[in-house]
This record gives C-alpha cells, structure tokens and sequence, in this order.
C-alpha cells in the first residue's frame, strides 16, 4: 500500500524533521480543529469508609498524591473516625490547602457519605462482611472504588459486586498489591513465557491465625455503634476480642471470627493465590476440584481454621497446593518442567538462579505494568481502564479461598463449575456461598 | 385306694402341673413370676421357681457379683465364676482398677475391696423383685474413697427372656481419680463355650462382630452368644443413654470378656471425680435365648432406652449433647457445639442418620431450648436442613429473638414449604420483618413468591416496596420486567425502581430472553432515568446485548452526558464493531471533550478487519499530532496496536520527539508485529537525519533485530558522534557470535574511546558468551600480531577486560616496543590490572622507563595495585611501599602510598610512617596513616636513649616518646631520664626512669593481652616498684639489686581501644622505678 500521505514525498517528510512542525495534512474527513490541551488537572475526590488499622494506613497514602482530595472519613467507631479526620485535616494544614472551614466531613453512616455528589470515588477498609453492601452502594452510585482485599465474604457477594461495578463501568482496584510489585510480576512472566518449561504445580504457603479462650460479653462502648458495626453479620453479645481494640489500633479479633471474615485464608491467601492465579494465567476462573483438611480452634471465641492444607485441580490439570507455612514456606513456589521460581514479599529465587537475570524480549507476553497500586488506581479513574487488580480479578482470587474454607469445612473432594461458579452435586456446599443478611440489609 | 389309682393321680398331677407350665395359662401371658430369698451372703432370684441368679456378697470376695447367671432354657451359667484366662473375672460384676491408687479389681483384698453392707430386699416377689445394697470402697484400715448405692431390679418379660436392671449411684467421699486402665467398669464373663473362642459370637448395635470389630467401638449394647449343647443362649448387657460416657467404647475379649468403660480410653489418661458430686451409672443385662436377632435385643434396647429404634449411635450421641447443650448461652465453651457440628459434617452421605440429627434439632427448637442454642441450630439448619425443619422454623419467626436466625435457615432450604411459610409469614410481621422476609423472597428466585411480590411492589409502604422492588430485579421473567415496567416511578423508591428494572432486565437480555421486551425497558430507563448511573448501566446492557440501535445510543450518550458520566461509557466502544461504527466513532472524537475522546481511542486498534483498520490508522495517523498531549499519546498507542506498516512512517516521524508522544511512538514502534515494521526501522536509519537515527537505533536494540547489526556497525563507524555512540551501544546487546570479525575491525576503526567501548561491550558479551578464554585471548593476539602499532593499542583495552596470564603475556610483550604511544598504552593497560600480577614490571617501568610520563603511571599503577587482596605479609606489602616511596616524586603518588599504610600495621609500616611525617608534603597523611594504623599481633617497646641499640622487632622508646605527637604510643609526660648501661642485651642494657608516676599508653584494638615488663637496672638496686594496668595494680613491691633486669608476665583486657601501663614508686630506699621495655602479645 502506498503511503497515504498526499503532497509530501516520503524522503522529504524524512529529512525535514524541522518543517514538520504543523504541516502535515489531516486526512479529509477529521476537520482541522486542534484538540484543546488538557485543563490542569482537577483533584480527584475521595470518602474513606472503614478507618480503622488498615484503613488509617490507606489514607495516609491516599493522602501523599496531591491530585486526590479526600473530603470525608465514615467509622462506625466514633475515636477512629474522629482521629482520620485529625489526619486528614493535618495534611492538608501541612501543604497550605487548608479546607473550606471545617475541613474533612466525618460520618457514621456510609450510605450518608454516598449521597455527597462532589464525592467522586470512595476507599473501603471496612471488616470484610462489610465490604460488598457499601461497594456495590457505591457503585450504584457512580462512584469508582478502592476495595482492601479479600473482595467479599462469600462467593455470592463478590459475583454480584463484580457484575455490578462492570455494568455500572466504574472502575475498582482491590488492594492486592503484590500485582503492582516488580518481583511478583517478573516471577509471573517468567513462568507465562515458560522460563521454567510446562507449569506442573504450584505451592502456596501463608500464616494462619492462633485461637484464644473464652470470653465474658462486656458492655458496648460508648463510642462504638455496635449495631451498625454488626451489620448484617448474625447478632452476638459485644466483646472486644471479637471486634477490635477499644483503644489504639492492635491487630483486631474479628479477623479470626468466621460471621466476618474468613481468617487467613483470604486474609493472605487473596493475595498469594492472587499471584498464583497470575502467574498460572488462570485469572477470571477457577478450579474444577477442591479438597483439604484443616485443624479448627476446640473452643474460645474465635472459630476460623488453624493450620490447613487444600488442593485445587484445573481443567489443565494443574495443580495448587495451598497451606500453611509450615507446610509451604510463605509465598508463591511456581515448579515447571525445567526449573522452578520462588516469591514472597521482598525476595524472589529461582532453579536455575540465572532465571532471575533473565529479560523479557519485546515479543513475548508482558503482564500490566503498575508501579504503584495506589497511583494506578488514581490514573484508571481518569484514564478509565481497567486497573491491575480489577474487580472479576479480585472476586476470582477470593473465591478459590473461599471455595477452600468451604472444602475443609465439609471434609471432602467437591467439584467446582467456574464458569456457572456453583458446586456440582453438592447442595450442602451450594448453601455456603452465600451467607444471609440480617435485617434491614440485603444484597439485593 | 389302691396304689394303681394313687399313681395315676399324681401323674395327672404332675401332667396339669407340666402343662401349667409350659401353655402359659394364668399369669404368665405377662411374664413369669420371680421370687428373691435372701441369706446369710447370698440373695437368690428365682424366676418361676427356679434359680435365675445369686447375688453373692460374702466378706472375703473382692466385690459382689452375680453368679450363676442361668440360661432361661438350659439353666445352666451363661457366664463363669473363675476360668482362665484371668480367673479373676466373676461372672457378671461391677469393679475398678486405680481408684486413688487403690485397685478393687484384682489382686488381693488389701490392695482395695468393694464391701458390701447387707442388701435390702424392696421387693420379694411378683413381676419382678428389687432389692439395693450399700457398698464401701476401702483399703483395710482405711477411710472408704467411694460410697456406692445400688438398686437391682430383676424381671423376665418373657419365657426366654431375663433381665437385670442395674442402677449404681457413685458417692466418691473424697476426691477420687481414676487412672487409665484396661480394668473396667461393669462386665460380663461368659463360659468358654459360649465366649467367641468356643465358637460363640459377640455383636455390637451397629453390627460390628467379634472381639476385632466390637474393641473400642462406641456402641449402646453388646450381645455375647453361642451354642452349648444344643441350646442357643446369651447375654447382652445394654448402657442407658442418660450414662455420662455414652455412647461408651467396650472393652471385648474373644475369651468371653465384655465390658463397657471409658477407663482405656480417658482423655488425659484420667479421670476425676470430685467428691460429693454423685455419678449415676444404669445397665440392663438381657439373658436370653437364641441369638440377637431372634431375642429381639434391638427391640429391648429401643423399650429401655426410650430411643427410637435402629437410631445410629451418632444420632444418640448428637441427642445427648443436644440435650446437654439446651440451656447454652453464649461466652460459655463451644465444646459440645463443636462436637455436634463435627457429628454433623459426617453425617454427609447417611440419610438415615441426618435424618435423625434433623429430627433432634428440629424438637429441639420446638422446645425450652435457650436463644442462644437456637440460634446455633437454626445456623446449622441453614446449612442441611430440609423441608421437615420448615413448620418449627415458622414458628421461631413470629418470635423477634428467633426471627433473624430462622429467617436465615428459611432462605435457604429449597422447596415449596420454605417459600410457603415465608409468604405466609408476610401477613403477620412488622415492618422491618417483612423486609428481611421479602429479600429472603428475593434471594430464593422463587417464582411462586411473584404475586406476593408483585402486590407488595404495588403496595405503599415504602419500606416494603423497595424491598419488593430490589426483590423483584434478581428475578429474570419477563412477567416481572412487566410489572416493574408499570410501576411508577416515586421519589422515595425511584432509584431501587430502576435498579430493579436494570437488574431484571439484564438478566433478561444476558439470558436472552424476552429481547425485545427487555431492550425496550432499557431504552426507557436510559432516556428517562435522572440517574446517571442507571443510565450508564442501561447503555451497556444495551450495548452488550447487541441491540439494533446501540451505535446511535452509544454516540448520543457521549454526545449528551455530562463528561465523566461519558468517559465511564466511553471504553464500551469495544462492543461496537464493523466499519460503519468505527467511521462513526472516528468521527465523534473531534467533538468531544478530551477525557471521553481518550478512552475512546484506547479502544481502538484490535481489529483484524483491515478496512476498519484502514479508518483506524487514518484517524490516529491525524489524531496523532494533536495538541492534547493525552489523546495524541492515546492516539499512537492505538497506532502500534493496528500495526500495519504504514504506521511506521507517521510513527517513526513522532519517535524522534523527546516528549510523552515520542516515547509513546518508541514503544509503539519497540512492540509492532507487523512484518514491514523492521525495514521500515531500518530504512529510516539509513536516510534519516540525527534525531531520526537515534531513535530508531532505539527501538531497534529493544526489538532485539539482529538484520541491523551490519548498518548499526557502519553507523558506528561514521556519522554524527551521537549516533555513533548510540550504535556501538546498541550493538554490545545485539552481537552475537558471527559479528565478532567485523566487531573487532570496527574497534580497530575507532579512535573515540567512548565509541569504542560500546563495540568492546558487544565484543565483551559475544567473547564471554561463547568460546573458551584461553582460545579468545589466542585469536586476539594472533591478529594483534598482524596489525601495526596504532592499531595494536586498540585491543589492549579488550585484553584487559579478557584478563587472564595469557592476555597479560600478550600486554608485557607491548612493553619492549618501540612505538612510544604503543608502550603507554601497554603501561596504562598494566597499571589498570584487575589484579596485581604486573606489579613487578609497573616497578621496574616505575624505575627504568625514560619518560616520565610513563614512570609515574607505572608508579601510580603499581601502588594502586599494592592494595590489593595479596598473600604477601604486611612486612612484604610494607617494603613494597617503601619501593614506591622511594619513586615518588610527587605528593599525589605519595598519599597513595601513606593511605594504603594503615592496612599493613607493622613495625614497616610504622617507620616509613615515621619517616613521611618529616616530609611536609604529606606530613598531615603522615599522622593520620600513624593514628589509624591499630597493632595487631604482638609488638615490643625497647625503652631507651634515642639511638642506642634497638632489640630486635621492638620499637624505640625514648623518655621524651609523648603519646600525644605519635599518637600511636608514648608516655602521658616526659620521663625523668634515660641511661644505657652498656652491658646485657639490646634490651637490658638501657632504661628509662622516673621517681613520679608515668604512664605508658598504646593504642590496641580490644581484646586480652600478655603484658610483660621488664623492671630492673643493670647498674642499680631499685626497690619496691609498682605496676599498673589500667588503673587497677597488677605488680607491687618489685625490688631488684643491680645488675637484676627481670620479666614480669601480666594479662589485660583492653576495652576502649588503649592500653595503659602505669610505672611508679611504692617507696622504700630507692626513689625511682626503672624499666628495660615492655612486650604484649595474644
């Protein structure tokens, strides 16, 4: 085909590189209008859900990017939701960008947080029974969200969530973060462009949590608004080590209670399986069998699994073997036909160890470049591309731990259907991927 | 009467009597008829006149027992009194082993005994006879540790049937434990010919058989049978459900032992009864005739146990923690929750089974159960119930504290009876009630909820209605879409409204159903919904759908929405396809602001239609040059995605703009598949002008193509020094093997360094990637050979970066030559040695050569190489040094030299330091080289004048050697004299003296350390003299005649990086201290 550029010879167009500036010739059906340059850019605008010990510490690095403006914070707990707007406001003090008067907005309620229109975006560090209903709010809403991992509590909420967020087209990150690290997304490409031969298995090893004793209920803080912190979640009498720490922000009890979380088994396996996923270019699916077996507190108030091993099959066959550490060493182990790689947060190795100086050619398979979780969020808000840890992505990851927690729950081998997302044959298990809401909220 | 009519009466006697008996005529249509006689240590049961069984509770046997225990049609024992093996078991008995360390099992009677105080007789005859006893458990001479009570209830429902009901109540008086033992509870011991050995048969409930089978098995009854001449008889004894260890493991023994106990298989290995706190135990043993089966021992377990019959013995464990668990509250331990929900999830698979723990769960709930225990099983419920839970559960849902929970486990058991209660249920709850029922509704898909669904979304509560309508949008019926369709659109629920039709409607659409009808309802929310968000979510439903109107709909949308509402939809335009829409979407961009244009443009680009291509690349090509920096970024991007060749003109034009477009263009051009893209690339390196070249010698290394390796190389040789440079550069990632010829005259070409290193680079990667070095380092010198000087010098540098003995042979050999420039080259070479192999030669270069340009980078060479890892010792490394000093003539080699010193701590070392401080020059590097330089090792003082002899290896020490000029060692102040007596050693012959207190310091790395000092004097008497080390003293009262030098032997810990010796005078004659010298050593 010949050039298409009428009246400038292909030579001349070469050479001239001063000349060419403005004279070449727009085909004929864009008219000659030049495209205004951008406005400087407008600050994206934020409402922070959820301010307790993650949350406070996603704040504080939503607040290092000056093109975001956060003007709201929501707790249920009145001290954390007052200390964020304290930080908040001494930020913003620090740059010289004092707010109109009264500085951040503080809120009890999140849905009065989602009714604010000059809100554009919302971060939700909430436990994770609380994730999907303000998520899904949110994007009901038009707002684009920043969601801490895992995606949801069960398998239900996070199918809905992510249907939800695509057919509204907002744009979510989940905060698995390790897809915006180097060592992880190399380790990854080393193994989709088969530096370590044919995939056979992948191990995954995570911490789990410990059990505790019993303890006596205690009377709700005065502070706290336990009903609302509840939620959904069934109703229990008020005890600190179920929920978290009255004072200071201590490593909280509800992560090792099952109405709220799933324990460790999302809390590190939505990252490391995450990984696993990635590396195994299994993103947006699932496994096809999922069995295992796990020790489980003998009484106490905290009742997720301890030490655990499951096993995942995929159609491909190959296989996953996620436990706990002492099982698996912490990480992502990727074994292959020809050698093997190893990462975990700050190292990487690999068999050979000259697989770690590899380079990956401009032809071959080159996963989402993120260097910073939190600026490609920002940047997808504007750009509106999907992020690197989008919403099916996150909803896939978590679920393959959920199906686990569901596997050594039961005891036994279930099959799994990843594309109608059900068990087959197995009501019983079927229940389980979803979990009811108390009234007056629903996931509807 | 004569004796024949006597006979016959007494016959027909005996005949009524016989018939009597065996036609059961009278009371034995309801069981036979028992009468209990007691003795002096014996109470006999007769069952219709005839023995049954003894009580036997004489004074010297261990424990009371029942023996004989007779068969109902042989009379005879079922069970023995003593056999082997184990003669100790009695029958049928109740006994224990380690019981506070007492064992009233075995043995004999003083390691514990069971004594019974006389059995009462309640009930002497009729139906059945009762009777209790009181029993001590003691140790002769000893308080009794357990009261027990017993009540024996003896009866025989039928002919061949008998039964003894045990009831035994344990007082422990004081605190009992019981250790784990193989010795149990209550036992039987059949005869041989009945035991397992003989050929009879145990059984258990669940029908596991035999010793093997029935060991450890947790089970409500065992059966022990056989035949015995000719009669088949047996014995079951059956455990009461309300036991505390039941269902209990049996200990069995193929031998005729059976017993059920929890003592060889307690938890901890013990077990503790805390006195006052009784244990009620209750068996019932079955003498019977025939085997299990035909006694019906089942049966009688159902009437005893009051337990349904053929209920699993998980079932009976599950009902007895239940039962236990009823008045749980929350905070308490989980233990017995925890074994059910185990109990349970082993369940799977066993209809029969579940159906029982269903059926417990569900009386249960309909009981006095606590709140928080029916919550747990409405939870669990949830999890497996059936259709059989749903009558209690709605019940619990008129009940608020049970609501929550019950509603929970409605929602999801499947069926038509859930979803009935639930509708039902609407009728009589309060508002917020209602709700969760409705959502539960929604939950379910139930399509048989519609019309209560429907009527409610009609309804005007709001709550009620927004709960219907976000009910209704999970349903996917186009009956439901109607109806949501016709609802009107209030302030209050106008949102759930349209999120319900979205929902409903897109389910529809995703399931293709009800298209049209779906579509439609869409297109009516999109053009009348106030919410953005709704309008968005209808616009891509419409556009995922393939809707008839989604271009138009599309385009509007970005046309008319407000810009980030737009920008949201504006990466949908990847639905679109087909020339039609991409000409129409090329044309929208100009129009519209430039965040919706940009991810508009980013979806463009992944056609395979190469007309949709052609519009593509035509539009980019233009949008390209746009002044919104983004979009022309976004434009060139999607330019590298279409990828055909053409782009590479415009795009190669953009590569050479150091701007986010420019480098957006690289990476286009960097990752272009398209096969005209390299000639392209390469073409414009050859005529392109300098920003041109440079960048596409970029993009070329990134792509890795080895087709330009030749015109990089010619760029390498010519052209502006820019691209030069960027071409070697590019060409050390692209050579390989086959380059190494024309690489290696390339370099030869070159004069710039900086060029040149580049093309060395590539050289350097192809020489280490392939062949041996020796074999490299060959070829090099072989061509080296041919080539005159100029061009010699130009692989030097390669040779070096070689290395290696043969490469430095090939370098030295330059030395003798002639060419001046050659033989630089060749010094400069060796003096950039990676190691220090050519140090000797840089010395004599250093030494000999004439110029004196060379000698100094020779020198310079050779000392840089002094500091390197060498196995010389630091005296060797020292004299080196001093070699160099010797050739230094300006200040620069010179502190070279005195910064290397420190390393080499030594005597050496110490005097050239010495020396250099007189050199004004460098006397600052002096002191400093002195002041760091640490003694390592050993090191000696010799004290003494100035100049007189020196011992071997020590130092001199004068009276004026201050530590404050060496900085290394000295005295705190001037000494008062020094003398050399002339006789004795080096070291002996001279001193120093004072009358005050000195102190010597040394500056020592920290560690422990032998001191010696030598005190004395040749010439005089000195008496008490004194020593310390730091601070502390370590030699008093030294007193010494002349001519007397001796060595005193000391150890010292240095701490803070000094020594300190202290001499004084402790008085005495003599005024002074003196001393010869000082060693230390490790």
């Amino acid at each position: 085909m010949s050039s298409r550029q009428r009246g400038i010879s292909r030579r001349s167009f070469l050479r001239s590189s001063a000349a060419l500036g403005t004279g070449l010739v727009f085909p004929a059906m864009v008219p000659g209008r030049v495209f205004s340059k951008d406005v400087p850019s407008q600050h994206i605008t934020m409402g922070c859900i959820g301010m307790g010990r993650m949350g406070q510490g996603d704040l504080r690095s939503f607040l290092g990017f000056h093109d975001l403006r956060v003007l709201a914070v929501c707790d249920v707990d009145r001290n954390r939701a007052e200390d964020a707007k304290r930080i908040v406001d001494n930020a913003y003090a620090g740059r010289g960008e004092q707010g109109q008067g009264k500085g951040c907005d503080v809120y009890g309620d999140y849905r009065e947080l989602l009714e604010r229109a000059d809100i554009d975006s919302v971060m939700i560090c909430t436990p994770d029974h609380w994730h999907a209903l303000p998520a899904i709010a949110a994007a009901r809403r038009g707002m684009d969200i920043f969601l801490e991992k895992p995606l949801t509590l069960t398998v239900e909420e996070g199918r809905l969530l992510s249907d939800t967020v695509q057919l509204y087209g907002r744009i979510l990150q989940v905060g698995s973060q390790q897809r915006s690290d180097s060592r992880f997304r190399f380790a990854c490409e080393l193994v989709r462009n088969g530096r370590i031969g044919g995939l056979e298995k992948v191990l995954v090893g995570v911490d789990v949590d410990p059990a505790t004793g019993l303890r006596p209920s205690m009377p709700v803080p005065e502070h706290l608004d336990y009903e609302f912190w509840l939620g959904p979640a069934p109703w229990y009498p008020y005890t600190e080590d179920r929920v978290h720490p009255e004072k200071g922000y201590g490593r909280p009890g509800w992560l090792r209670v099952r109405d709220y979380g799933a324990g460790m088994i999302t809390g590190w396996g939505a990252h490391h399986m995450d990984i696993a996923h990635w590396g195994a270019g299994l993103d947006r699916w699932g496994p096809v069998t999922v069995e295992g077996s796990a020790e489980f507190p003998r009484d106490g108030i905290w009742d997720v699994h301890g030490p655990f091993e499951i096993k995942y099959t995929y159609e491909n066959g190959l296989q996953i073997i996620f436990a706990d550490n002492k099982k698996n060493p912490q990480g992502i182990q990727f074994i292959g036909s020809d050698g093997w790689v190893r990462v975990a947060r700050g190292q990487i190795t690999a068999e050979p160890q000259s697989l770690l100086k590899e380079v990956i050619g401009p032809k071959e398979i080159h996963l989402y470049k993120s260097q910073d979780h939190k600026a490609n969020f920002l940047e997808c808000v504007r750009s509106r591309r999907e992020t690197v840890a989008s919403v099916e992505v996150g909803h896939r990851s978590c679920s393959v731990c959920l199906l686990g927690d569901i596997a050594i729950r039961l005891g036994r081998k279930l099959r799994w259907d990843p594309a109608q997302e059900r068990f087959m044959d197995d009501d019983e298990a079927n229940r389980r991927l979803s979990v009811p809401m108390r009234a007056p909220w629903t996931l509807g | 009467m004569s004796g024949n009519w006597r006979k016959f009466l007494v016959l027909l006697g005996m005949g009524a009597g016989w018939l009597a008996a065996n036609l059961g005529v009278g009371s034995w249509a309801e069981g036979l008829l028992l009468e209990a006689k007691l003795e002096q240590r014996h109470l006999h049961v007769l069952v219709d006149g005839e023995l049954f069984t003894t009580y036997c509770f004489q004074e010297d046997q261990k424990y009371p027992y029942f023996y004989p225990v007779n068969g109902p049609v042989s009379g005879l024992s079922v069970t023995t009194e003593s056999s082997e093996p184990y003669p100790h078991h009695r029958s049928l008995f109740f006994a224990c082993d380690k019981v506070n360390g007492g064992n009233y099992w075995q043995e004999d009677l003083l390691a514990g005994q069971i004594v019974s105080q006389g059995p009462r007789v309640i009930q002497e005859h009729g139906k059945q006879v009762q009777f209790v006893d009181e029993c001590l458990w003691n140790q002769p001479g000893q308080e009794p540790v357990i009261r027990d009570l017993r009540t024996i209830t003896i009866s025989a429902p039928g002919k061949q049937l008998r039964c003894i009901d045990l009831l035994i109540e344990l007082h422990p008086l004081v605190d009992v434990t019981i250790e784990r033992n193989n010795h149990s509870l209550f036992a039987g011991r059949m005869v041989r010919e009945l035991s397992e050995h003989g050929g009879g048969s145990l059984v258990n409930a669940q029908r596991d058989r035999g010793e093997k089978g029935t060991f450890g098995v947790p089970s409500p009854w065992c059966d022990y049978y056989g035949e015995r001449q000719g009669v088949v008889e047996g014995m079951a004894i059956m455990e009461h459900p309300s036991n505390p260890w039941f269902p209990t493991p049996w200990f069995t023994r193929n031998y005729g032992f059976f017993s059920p106990t929890p003592m060889y298989w307690l938890p901890g290995d013990r077990l503790d009864l805390p006195a006052e706190i009784p244990v009620r135990l209750a068996y019932r043993v079955v003498v019977h005739a025939g085997d299990t089966n035909s006694a019906g021992i089942a049966a009688l377990y159902g009437e005893y146990s009051n337990l349904p019959e053929g209920m699993p013995i998980h079932a009976m464990r599950f009902q007895k923690l239940l039962e236990e668990a009823l008045a749980y509250q929350w905070g308490q331990s989980r233990r017995s929750l925890l074994s059910m929900e185990k109990i349970l999830k082993e369940a799977h698979g066993d209809e029969n089974l579940i159906a029982f723990l269903e059926r417990a769960m569900i009386h249960a709930l309909s009981g006095h159960a606590s709140r928080d225990i029916k919550q747990f099983l409405c939870h669990k419920l949830s999890e497996m119930g059936s259709k059989k839970a749903v009558p209690v559960l709605s019940s619990l849902l008129m009940d608020m504290e049970t609501f929550d929970m019950a509603c929970f486990a409605l929602e999801r058991i499947p069926g038509k009876a859930a979803s009935d209660a639930l509708i039902h249920a609407l009728h009589d709850l309060d508002d917020m009630s209602k709700m969760a029922v409705i959502h539960a509704l929604g939950q379910r898909k139930d399509v048989q909820a519609l019309p209560a669904l429907f009527s409610l979304a009609h309804g005007t509560s709001p709550g009620e209605v927004r709960a219907s309508l976000l009910a209704l949008g999970r349903f996917r019926t186009e009956e439901t879409l109607d109806v949501l369709m016709e609802i009107e659109r209030e302030q209050v629920w106008g949102l759930d409204l349209e999120h319900a039709r979205l929902s409903c409607a897109c389910a529809l659409l995703d399931a293709g159903l009800a298209e049209e009808k779906a579509g439609d309802g869409l297109r009516e929310t999109l053009d009348h919904s106030g919410n953005a968000a709704v309008r968005l979510g209808s616009l891509h439903c419409l556009l995922r759908a393939g809707h008839q109107d989604a271009l138009s709909l599309f385009l509007s949308f970005l046309k008319q929405e407000e810009e980030t509402v737009a920008a949201s939809a504006a990466g949908w335009a990847g639905y679109l396809r087909g020339v039609e829409a991409i000409t129409s979407i090329c044309g929208c961009i100009p129009v519209l602001p430039p965040s919706v244009a940009r991810p508009l443009v980013e979806t463009l680009g992944y056609s395979q239609d190469p007309r949709q291509e052609w519009i593509e690349r035509e539009f980019m090509e233009s949008l390209s040059h746009s002044e919104n920096e983004m979009l022309a970024v976004a434009a060139v991007r999607a330019l590298g995605r279409i990828g055909a060749g053409e782009s590479g003109v415009p795009l190669a034009w953009l590569a050479t703009k150091a701007t986010p477009v420019g480098e957006a263009a690289r990476e286009s051009l960097s990752s272009m598949r398209h096969p005209g893209t390299v000639p392209l690339l390469l073409g414009f390196l050859k005529e392109g002008d300098e920003e041109t070249q440079l960048a596409m010698i970029q993009i070329l290394a990134t792509r890795g193509e080895r087709e330009s390796v030749p015109l990089l190389m010619e760029r390498t040789e010519t052209g502006p020094a820019r691209v030069q440079k960027a071409a070697s550069k590019a060409l050390a990632s692209l050579a390989r093997q086959e380059d190494l010829d024309p690489l290696l005259h390339l370099m030869v070409s070159l004069q710039d360094d900086s060029i040149r290193k580049g093309v060395e680079d590539a050289l350097m990667t192809i020489l280490q990637g392939a062949s041996s070095r020796e074999e490299i380092t060959g070829k090099l010198l072989a061509m080296m050979e041919r080539e005159k000087p100029s061009v010699r010098i130009s692989f030097l540098s390669l040779l070096r970066r070689l290395g290696g003995m043969e490469a430095l042979e090939g370098i030295r050999a330059e030395l003798r030559s002639k060419d001046v420039a050659l033989r630089k080259a060749a010094i400069q070479t060796l003096a950039e040695w990676e190691d220090s192999s050519p140090m000797e030669e840089l010395w004599v270069v250093a030494r000999k050569d004439k110029e004196e340009a060379h000698r100094v980078l020779a020198l310079r060479g050779m000392i840089k190489q002094m500091g390197m890892p060498s196995e010389r010792s630091h005296a060797q490394s020292v004299k080196w040094l001093e070699e160099a000093w010797k050739l230094a003539e300006r200040s620069e080699e010179k502190r070279s030299i005195l910064s290397l010193l420190p390393r080499f701590p030594c005597d050496e070392a110490i005097q050239l330091a010495q020396k250099a401080v007189r050199d004004p020059q460098v006397v600052k590097e002096a002191k400093m080289a002195l002041e760091t330089m640490v003694f390592e090792g050993e090191v000696g003082f010799d004290f003494q004048p100035p100049g007189s002899v020196l011992e071997d290896g020590f130092i001199e020490v004068h009276m004026g050697t201050l530590f404050s000029e060496n900085g290394r060692y000295g005295w705190d102040a001037p000494c008062k004299g020094e003398r050399d007596r002339k006789i004795g050693s080096a070291l002996t012959r001279d001193l120093l003296f004072d009358a005050s207190p000195r102190t010597f310091h040394v500056k020592l790395s920290n560690g422990l350390y032998r001191v010696r000092v030598y005190l004395g004097d040749m010439a005089n008497f000195h008496d008490q003299m004194e020593v310390g080390a730091q601070g502390k003293i370590v030699l008093q009262g030294i007193t010494l005649q002349a001519g007397e030098v001796k060595a005193y032997d000391f150890q010292v810990e240095v701490l803070d990086g000094m020594l300190n010796i202290t001499f004084k005078d402790g008085g005495g004659v003599d005024q002074n201290w003196t001393c010869a010298g000082i060693w230390i050593g490790q």
